[in-house]
């Protein structure tokens, strides 16, 4: 089984390029009720997935209905910790061998006050709970999870 | 029920596979777009940008109910790496 994965590839300047591998996602949950897509960067460097704050916006995610992350287990970005509330038992569903691949993760993180253009990230939980492991090539421009 | 999930299932598998070439075609065209939508929210249908506006729910409201179109935030920032702890 293979899930695809899109490569994209952000020219900062001449000397600076940054490669990432992303996921478009069929996201749901029943409360609060969100029946939307996203797209998520894979980030093995994070241990679970995470919502942006400007994803869930468009997603209208009610933060003040979700449970407040507690500080000793926020989420850690470059300037520190993140503001983040507790999403759970959220359906994903994406595409793999022109398939419908769906797991259920029990619990994401709902980033609050981070800037715009943060990613919603889709972290190793996501690999370990599904048995899944990551094949990334730039240079082939072939980027999947297998299994 | 089943039928229903069943529709429900093709249905979004349709949307993701259109989806999905839209963002190819989103990153294919980034750096053209940035240029022009810098810091604004766009919408894109058919292989184009058919829309733009610096208000999220602005945007979203004209565009309300249409499966086919991909919002996105063109940043002219570099988007900040985040590390999860554990």
């Amino acid at each position: 089984m293979k899930i695809p994965l899109l490569i994209t590839r952000d020219v900062i300047s001449k000397n600076k390029k940054r490669i990432f591998a992303k996921l478009k996602v069929h996201l749901s949950c029943r409360k609060p009720l969100i029946w939307d897509y996203i797209t998520f960067l894979v980030d093995t460097g994070a241990s679970k997935t995470c919502i942006s704050q400007t994803d869930a916006e468009i997603l209208e995610i009610p933060f003040k209905s979700l449970k407040e992350v507690e500080p000793e287990n926020r989420p850690i970005g470059i300037g520190g910790p993140v503001d983040a509330y507790y999403l759970r038992t959220i359906t994903l569903r994406c595409k793999s061998d022109n398939k419908l691949f769906s797991t259920i993760l029990k619990e994401i993180y709902v980033l609050s006050d981070t800037p715009k253009e943060t990613m919603s990230l889709l972290g190793t939980d996501f690999m370990d709970d599904n048995d899944l492991t990551l094949y990334f090539s730039p240079k082939k421009d072939k980027a999947y999870f297998e299994r | 029920m089943a039928t229903e999930a069943k529709e429900n299932d093709r249905e979004i598998l349709l949307t993701l596979n259109h989806l999905s070439r839209l963002d190819s075609w989103l990153y294919n065209n980034y750096n053209k777009i940035k240029k022009k939508y810098s810091n604004k929210w766009i919408i894109i249908k058919n292989f184009q940008v058919i829309d733009s506006d610096t208000d999220l729910h602005s945007i979203k409201k004209r565009h309300e109910g249409d499966k086919k179109i991909l919002l996105e935030y063109i940043s002219d920032n570099e988007s900040p790496m985040l590390l999860n702890q554990l």
